[in-house]
Formats: structure tokens, C-alpha cells, sequence
């Protein structure tokens, strides 16, 4: 290829990239933005007298984690794969220093919170995005080095080292939602990466029995055991472990079809549903913006999803399908989790929903992620109706 | 993708391989996505579709909170518009158990040591389950309320809240509590106006259902529905608080230094009906509600009944000169004693012989004697219409609960000795307020007025709607009363009965009496009397009309030297602060025996 071809054929850089799941990134951060502002401008104890103490702040995340992303989207992969361990290895050490007293804190019974200079960090988001990227890298290197139809059982090895590592951090925190969505990560990677399928029926055994252990050995506190408890029957405690979950579904039924209209969802005003800018904050936008606004959230996260899977099936090499796999495992599961708990159809987990959530850290790594994904989405990008996949080379060249 | 992937260079076989292994799941993480984003939908049609009815109204009656606006109780007032009852800004301290149920301690703390509740109860109330309101003290003035929320707030303590609970004031204490009676703790009157006019003082409750956040507080812009509450009406009586003021404490000076059971005096204006007084000895103070004792609480002026004695004569004797039976000059021949149905009885002064007497004579040195013989023209049935036209054996219906009729026999029964003791006061019974009235007839000309303690209600928009004029009936003639009234001035003349009364300038009408004390099985007790003075100014041009009881004086004293000065007093406080002059007329003397 030639620079003059490229010239007259490839369009810019910016009209490369896949708009759709652009616009549904912008859709939900400026929709959380919404519903972030919504759940606490009457919560004086969280804003004091600024209503749009949060509305700011989330924008300043969003703004800080665009930059992030645009970071990594113009990152060449080859470099991707030294910032990829970086941030694997930045977010392990984030992981460790949470024990460190003084340094952690401690958020709802959980030490999930580093403390640097008067912002709060969870190093467990970023560590998502180092498993997802590490992951991809071991197994891409794995598999292309050797030529191999299926990987052997010595290339899956040191990708679940890969995981397990923070996995197990992250539950001593404990932090199971986040757990969970590890898990999930590293089946949708592995499944992908071409696994065989008792290393898959493997993972989830795993799963269950990591599971099992947190709640046997006590690792939970005892309100996540509750809470998993309540899932069941929310009714027996309604003030108690099942309040979150039935004062979530409560709001959202209040909705209605067309909402209550912004800043109008009685339930969600009164404060009935705790962190609800944070968690809960899919129940705003059941509340106050109906069946007709929660399902647009939905909708917009399964085209996300969809968008992403495409990049992954697109992608020109190894690494880039399983990172995509990653990422839309992550998204995926966690809005999977969170929407799922809001509806009371999942436990009580205190996970994020991505874009939308008030939350900095997981704001900063998700719109990386979605970097990532443009990053290898415009590396396979094909022209139209030429059916060729744009290759590497063409950012390589630059 | 199968169509290019065998393009895809360095992967080779293995790499189209491998891709197809993947598409497929990929395309099984499509289809897992498609599931799982459907079954959310269906949730979500579920919860705000179909179900979305219930959870609005869960939604509903978790959020609200309802609250009473407590209507502001109606102004009882006097003549002039000063306050005997009136309401002022108070609050209901509540807390919201599920919220107070860790800090208990702490603001049992507070609350104890500024309002003096007590510990230990309000930390249960403070944990009270499986509710979300319990009142913890009821009408605590404003100032005070804030003080303590001050305090709570000061020391980061939340879930107590508070309503409005008007407080009700009774600014002359005792002064005017038998007639004004008191609120109980319920906010229903207890007694006197409060009782009787309850329905109109109490306005109507409002009630506001507020949407709540779960720490109480109101939410700025969440739908709230208000009704107003209406506040009560405002009752407007025909007491002079002044005078009431004035009666009261004179009374009270009395009751106190002949050490006498109880006291009453009521003054009316006798033209209209109105009672500018109506004291009691001893009374209450309506603002403590703690210790009230029943005896005090009730007002004896129209809930007790006694025989009246002597100033029965005066009823007796306006019949007797209505009927034309006597004149003032008639000239009557009395016995020393007189024996019906076997009981002796004696005058005063204990003579044995015969005393020749006019019926002036009789009234003025208060003859039972005399009475009697003057009375036997008349027939029984006669002489018991005259005392029902007075007012005797019915309530006067005054407007206050409670009150009795006294006791009139029917003269069908009468025994020969009834019939005599009627005569001067005896073998019936009465209450203060009944014979007041009754005396005001003779002050009216004759014309009986019921005694009115309610001019009127003033509603919330200003207006003033009268009470119903108060029922009059003539009970003597003009001339009669005239007449009587003009034998009465005889009372307080020197050699009359009752000079205690006298007040100078004034032509005085007025008449003594001195009564046993009958018990409760029907018999007599053996010492004690039950004194009294009625009397009215000016003689010749009556105005105000006031009768004064005292109950068993432990000095001795009788109707004149126990009544007569708290009278006297009473009656020239009352003319002067009505500007009425003396009318100058001279008391034309009949001679009393002849």
C-alpha cells in the first residue's frame, strides 16, 4: 500500500471509528450525568448546599476519562502492550496498598477505596482492565507464537495467573461483585481465546466454589451475606437486608411507563434507595424516567455489546479480539449484575453500571476501555463495500 | 467473516480454524446477551407495566407521612374583649422511633433535662417498633420547643420532630375558672364555657400528608395535600373582667376570714340579664392541669343546691302583693311560735309573746313568723306558680354544664309545715344563680330574665353573631315589685336586718338570709348555716343586681355581717365603674309595727 492510496481511499481517523458505539457511550454517560444530578440534589447530607456538587464532578470524570480513552485509542499497539502492563501491575500494586493502614479505607464495610491526595481511587476497576488487557497479551502471544489450533493447558496456565492474582485481592477486600465480574471476564476471554471446554466447565466450577469459600470462610461481612440472603425472600427484612432491594424495586415500579419526570420520582427524592447515584442509580431512571427510560438504558447497553462483539469478530489479530471479548464481558456482566440487582433478580452486589454509576474510578477505566476497543476497531476497520480489513500497518506507517 | 478469514495471513489453517471455533461463541455471547437483555425487558414490563399500580402505592405509603394541623382553639373573652381563655403558638415534640432508636439516650437526655419528661419512658417511646411517629410531648410553648431543637440539632441528634398543638392559656388563672372551665389533655373542654361551647371554640383539625424522606424531612418539591385547619370561634361573654377580678378577691378576703366552706357572688345587670360577675371561693387555676381537685373544679354557683332562707321572703312577698293578698302597710299579728305538724317554730329573735308587725316590719327584720302569716292567704298551688315565674325548680339555662334546677316540691305535696318553711327559705332548694335571677325580676319591674353569661360568637371573618335574646316572662307586676323593692330598702336601713350593705348615697334594696344547712339525708346539720345577701342599686331605678353566698362561716356571722360587707363592696365597685349616680330619692318609711 501507498501513501497516496491511503491518501485517497482511507478516510480520516476520526470518521474511522465506530460511531454506533460511540454514540451509545455518550447516550449513557449523558444520561447517568442525569440521573446522578437527579438522585442528589436533594440529598443534602451528600451535595450541602451545591445541588450540582455531583453533576459537576461526574462531568469532570467523564471529561477525565475521555482523555484517557482518547490515550489509548491513539496508542500504537505495540505500545499498548507496555501500558497494558503497567496498568496491570499499577493496579495490583493499588490492590495491595489497600491493606495498608492509612492508605485504604474502608466504604461500607468493604476496603475497596485508596486514598490519594483527597481523591479516592478503587483500584479494582482498573485491575478489570489490566486482567482483560494481560490476559489478552499472555494468551495472543501464546497462541500466535505456536501456531496451535487449540491452546494446551500451559497456555492457559499463566493467563489464569494473570487473573487470579488480583482476583483473589479483590476478594479479600472482599469485594464479590467485583470478583464476580472477574470471573466472568476471564471465561468470556478464555472461551474466546478457543479454551477447551473443560477448562470453561472449569472456570465456572471455580467460580461457584470461590463463591462458596467467601461465604463459608467468612471473608463477607456479614451484611453481604444478608444481603445474599434477602435475595431470596427481600420480605423477611424489609428494614433490614432486603430494604436496598425492595425499596429499588419499589422506585422502579413507581415509574411506571412514562416516569415521574426528572427530579419528580417521590421514592428517589425521598432518598428511599440507598446509593442511588452509585449502585442503584439504574432505579432513578426506572422512577423518573419509566419503562420508556429504563429500557432505553438497556437497549443502549446491548448494542454497546453488540458493537463490541463485532469489534472482537473484526478484529485483525489475536490480541485485539480477546481484549474486545474482555471488555464486552465486563460491560456485559457488570450491567448484567447491576440492572439485574436493581430488578431484584440478582443478589445485592455493589457493582457499578458503567457510564452511568457516579463513580470516578470506574468512569476513568471504562471510557479507557471503550479507547481500547476503537483502538482495535479501527486497526481492522474495512472499507466499505471493499471488503478489506484495514490493517495495523496503517497506523503503523504514520 | 468466514468469507475473509481465510485472508487472514500469518494465522494461517489454524487460524480459520480457531476463528470459527470462536465464532460460534461469539455468536452463543450474542445470543446469551439477547437472552439476558430480554429477560430484563420482560422484568421491566413486569414491575412497571403490570404491576406498576401496586408499587406506586407502596411507593405511596411508604413516603407519606400524615400530620394533624391542630385548629387553634377560640378566645373566650369578656365584655370588652379581654382574653379569660385564649390559645397561644405551641408544638407537639414527636420523633420518628425508626430513626431515634440508637441515639434514645441521648435524647432522652435532652428532653428530660429541658422539659423534665421522664428518662426512662421516653427512651421506650424513642424505640417504639414498628412505627414511624409517637408523640413525646404535647403543647410545649414555641420558645421553648425551640430551645430544645436547638439543643438536639447542636448535638447532632435527629428524628425528633414537631407539630403544631396550640397551647391553651387562661390569663387571669383563677379568677374566672368555674365559669371558664379548662381543656383536658384530649383538647376537649372539661368544664364550664369550654365544655358547654366545646364544639364551637374547637375549629376543625386540618391534617397535611406530607411526602417524607426517611429522615423525616419534608421534601421541597414531592406533591403535598393540605387541608387547612379552621380555627375555633371565638365565644364573647358578658363578663366584666375587672369586676370578676375585684368579686373575687373580696370574696375570697371573706370565705377565708370566717374560715367558711365555700363562697359565690354573681352580679347581673338587671335590665338585661347579663352577668358582669360570677365569683367562686375557693377556685382553680385552669393552667395547672396536673392537680386538680373536682370539688374546686366545679362551680357551685349552679351545680350546688342549699335552702336559701330568708331571701326567699322577698319572693314570698312580691306573690303576697301581686296577688293583692297584702300592701306594704298591711298590718299583721304574729305569734311567738307557730306549730305545724308538730314542729315549733320560732322567729329570730326567740320571743315567746306575740309581736304586731306590717308586712314591711316582717321583710325587714326578716320574721319567719310574719312570713308565714302573711302567706296564709295565699293558696299552695298560688304561691308555687309565683316561685316557678321566679325561675325556681328549673335550670336557668345560662349556658354552662351542669347546672340544676334546686329542688321546688310539688305543692300537691305539701304537708302544712313545707308549706310554712317554703315561705321563708326553707324546704327547698335552690341554686345562687336561680335566686339571683329571681331578685333581678323585682329589680326588673317584675320581669323575670334568664341570666345570659354568652353575648355572642365572633367568627374567623369578624363577624359577630349574638347569642338568642334570653327568655323573659313577667313573674309580678310592676307595681308589686316596686313595692317590694321599696320594703327591701328597709333591710339596710338602721333597725333593719342587713345595714352591713348599706352604701352611702345610694338607695340600697336588699334582703338577708340565713339559712340551716340541710345534709344529705334530708335532715338538718346540727350547727353551721349557709349566709347570704342579695340585694340591688338604686333602689328606685335598679341596675345591677348582686347576691352573695357563703357557706358555713365558722364566726358566727349571719346574712348581714357575713354577706352584707362583701356586698356592699362588690355593689359600689360595680356603680361606680358603671358611672351609675345615686337617684337622690328618700325611702318613704313604713312603719315596720305598729
Amino acid at each position: 500500500m501507498t501513501t497516496a492510496y491511503r491518501r485517497s481511499v482511507e478516510p480520516p481517523t476520526w470518521r474511522r471509528l465506530d460511531w454506533l458505539l460511540l454514540a451509545c457511550v455518550v447516550a449513557l454517560c449523558v444520561l447517568g450525568s442525569l440521573l446522578v444530578w437527579s438522585a442528589t440534589a436533594n440529598r443534602t447530607y451528600l451535595v450541602e448546599d451545591d445541588p450540582t456538587a455531583f453533576l459537576t464532578r461526574n462531568a469532570v470524570n467523564i471529561l477525565i476519562g475521555s482523555v484517557l480513552g482518547v490515550v489509548v485509542l491513539v496508542t500504537d499497539h505495540r505500545w499498548l502492550r507496555v501500558l497494558a502492563a503497567v496498568l496491570y501491575l499499577g493496579s495490583l500494586a493499588g490492590l495491595l496498598l489497600i491493606f495498608v493502614p492509612g492508605v485504604g479505607t474502608t466504604v461500607n464495610g468493604s476496603h475497596s477505596w485508596l486514598m490519594i491526595g483527597g481523591l479516592s481511587v478503587q483500584p479494582a476497576e482498573f485491575a478489570k482492565l489490566g486482567v482483560i488487557v494481560g490476559m489478552a497479551l499472555v494468551l495472543a502471544e501464546r497462541a500466535e507464537g505456536r501456531l496451535r489450533d487449540h491452546l494446551s493447558d500451559s497456555d492457559l496456565v499463566p493467563a489464569l495467573m494473570i487473573a487470579a492474582l488480583p482476583a483473589v485481592l479483590i476478594l479479600l477486600q472482599p469485594d464479590l461483585g467485583t470478583a464476580m465480574v472477574l470471573i466472568a471476564v476471564v471465561f468470556g476471554v478464555l472461551a474466546l481465546a478457543g479454551a477447551p471446554k473443560r477448562w470453561l466447565v472449569g472456570l465456572v466450577a471455580l467460580g461457584a466454589a470461590a463463591v462458596y469459600v467467601a461465604i463459608s470462610m467468612g471473608v463477607l461481612a456479614q451484611y453481604q451475606l444478608l444481603r445474599f440472603s434477602a435475595f431470596t425472600d427481600p420480605s423477611l427484612d424489609p428494614r433490614g437486608a432486603g430494604y436496598n432491594t425492595i425499596q429499588a424495586r419499589v422506585a422502579i415500579g413507581n415509574g411506571g411507563v412514562f416516569g415521574e419526570g426528572l427530579f419528580q420520582g417521590s421514592q428517589t427524592q425521598a432518598g428511599f434507595v440507598p446509593e442511588q447515584h452509585t449502585d442503584f442509580v439504574f432505579t432513578v431512571a426506572g422512577e423518573e424516567l419509566g419503562l420508556v427510560g429504563a429500557a432505553t438504558i438497556i437497549v443502549l447497553f446491548a448494542v454497546l455489546l453488540w458493537r463490541a462483539l463485532r469489534i472482537a469478530r473484526n478484529a485483525e489479530d489475536i490480541f485485539g479480539r480477546l481484549a474486545a471479548v474482555g471488555v464486552a464481558c465486563w460491560f456485559g456482566f457488570q450491567a448484567f449484575q447491576n440492572i439485574g440487582m436493581c430488578l431484584g433478580i440478582m443478589p445485592v452486589t455493589g457493582v457499578p453500571l458503567p457510564f452511568v454509576s457516579y463513580g470516578g474510578t470506574s468512569m476513568f477505566a471504562s471510557l479507557a476501555a471503550v479507547g481500547l476497543l476503537q483502538n482495535i476497531h479501527l486497526r481492522a476497520v474495512r472499507r466499505p463495500g471493499l471488503g478489506v480489513v484495514v490493517r495495523s500497518q496503517l497506523l503503523r506507517s504514520r | 467473516m468466514a468469507g475473509s478469514s481465510a485472508a487472514r495471513g500469518r494465522h494461517g489453517a489454524h487460524g480459520a480454524l480457531r476463528l470459527r471455533r470462536t465464532q460460534f461463541r461469539l455468536r452463543i455471547f450474542l445470543l446469551v446477551i439477547a437472552f439476558v437483555m430480554s429477560l430484563f425487558a420482560a422484568r421491566l414490563f413486569q414491575l412497571q407495566g403490570v404491576d406498576a399500580n401496586a408499587y406506586a402505592s407502596m411507593a405511596q405509603a411508604e413516603g407519606t407521612r400524615s400530620v394533624t394541623l391542630h385548629a387553634a382553639r377560640g378566645q373566650i373573652l369578656d365584655r370588652d374583649g379581654a382574653e379569660l381563655a385564649s390559645s397561644i403558638d405551641a408544638v407537639a415534640i414527636t420523633a420518628d422511633p425508626s430513626l431515634t432508636v440508637s441515639t434514645a439516650p441521648s435524647i432522652a437526655a435532652v428532653l428530660s433535662d429541658e422539659l423534665g419528661l421522664d428518662y426512662f419512658s421516653t427512651v421506650d417511646k424513642l424505640r417504639t417498633p414498628d412505627t414511624r411517629f409517637v408523640y413525646l410531648a404535647r403543647r410545649i410553648p414555641t420558645w421553648k420547643a425551640e430551645q430544645v431543637y436547638d439543643r438536639l440539632a447542636a448535638e447532632g441528634l435527629s428524628g425528633v420532630l414537631q407539630e403544631r398543638d396550640p397551647l391553651r392559656t387562661y390569663p387571669e388563672t383563677d379568677v374566672a375558672a368555674n365559669l371558664v372551665g379548662v381543656v383536658n389533655a384530649e383538647g376537649e373542654g372539661g368544664s364550664g364555657l369550654e365544655q358547654e361551647f366545646n364544639a364551637i371554640l374547637q375549629g376543625t383539625d386540618g391534617e397535611a400528608t406530607y411526602v417524607t424522606a426517611p429522615s423525616g424531612e419534608y421534601i421541597p418539591m414531592a406533591d403535598r395535600t393540605v387541608t387547612e385547619p379552621q380555627d375555633g370561634t371565638t365565644l364573647v361573654t358578658t363578663i366584666d373582667r375587672d369586676l370578676q377580678w375585684y368579686a373575687n378577691r373580696r370574696l375570697a378576703v371573706q370565705v377565708r376570714a370566717s374560715d367558711a366552706e365555700w363562697g359565690v357572688a354573681i352580679t347581673v345587670d338587671a335590665r338585661t340579664g347579663e352577668i358582669y360577675q360570677f365569683s367562686q371561693v375557693p377556685s382553680f387555676d385552669p393552667n395547672q392541669l396536673s392537680d386538680l381537685d373536682l370539688d374546686r373544679v366545679r362551680n357551685r354557683g349552679l351545680q350546688d343546691v342549699y335552702e336559701p332562707g330568708s331571701v326567699q321572703k322577698i319572693l314570698t312577698f312580691a306573690a303576697l302583693l301581686d296577688a293583692g293578698l297584702v300592701l306594704p302597710t298591711t298590718r299583721l299579728v304574729v305569734p311567738g311560735v307557730i306549730e305545724k305538724d308538730g314542729f315549733d317554730i320560732r322567729d329570730y329573735d326567740d320571743r315567746t309573746e306575740k309581736a304586731r308587725m306590717t308586712a314591711t316590719g316582717a321583710l325587714a327584720l326578716s320574721s319567719n313568723l310574719g312570713t308565714i302569716v302573711a302567706a296564709e292567704r295565699m293558696a299552695d298551688e298560688q304561691l308555687a306558680g309565683y316561685l316557678r315565674s321566679f325561675g325556681l325548680g328549673e335550670p336557668t339555662g345560662v349556658g354552662l354544664p351542669g347546672e340544676s334546677g334546686g329542688i321546688l316540691a310539688d305543692p300537691q305535696t305539701w304537708t302544712d309545715a313545707k308549706r310554712a318553711t317554703v315561705t321563708f327559705g326553707q324546704g327547698l332548694s335552690v341554686t345562687a344563680l336561680q335566686m339571683t335571677a329571681a331578685v333581678a325580676a323585682i329589680a326588673n319591674d317584675g320581669e323575670y330574665i334568664a341570666p345570659q353569661l354568652v353575648s355572642g360568637m365572633r367568627h374567623q371573618d369578624g363577624t359577630f353573631e349574638p347569642a338568642p335574646a334570653p327568655e323573659r316572662h313577667r313573674a309580678v307586676s310592676e307595681q308589686a315589685a316596686r313595692d317590694v323593692a321599696a320594703m327591701m330598702t328597709a333591710v339596710t336601713e338602721r333597725g333593719g336586718t342587713g345595714p352591713q350593705g348599706a352604701i352611702p348615697d345610694y338607695l340600697v334594696a336588699a334582703k338577708t338570709g340565713t339559712s340551716q344547712r340541710a345534709n344529705p339525708d334530708g335532715g338538718y346539720y346540727a350547727s353551721g348555716a349557709t349566709v347570704s345577701y342579695a340585694g340591688f342599686a338604686p333602689a328606685d331605678d335598679p341596675r345591677f343586681v348582686t347576691y352573695v353566698v357563703i357557706d358555713n362561716p365558722q364566726d358566727g356571722s349571719g346574712g348581714g355581717s357575713g354577706a352584707g360587707p362583701v356586698f356592699r363592696d362588690i355593689m359600689s365597685t360595680v356603680l361606680q365603674r358603671y358611672s351609675i349616680p345615686p337617684t337622690g330619692a328618700r325611702y318613704e318609711r313604713v312603719p315596720l309595727s305598729w
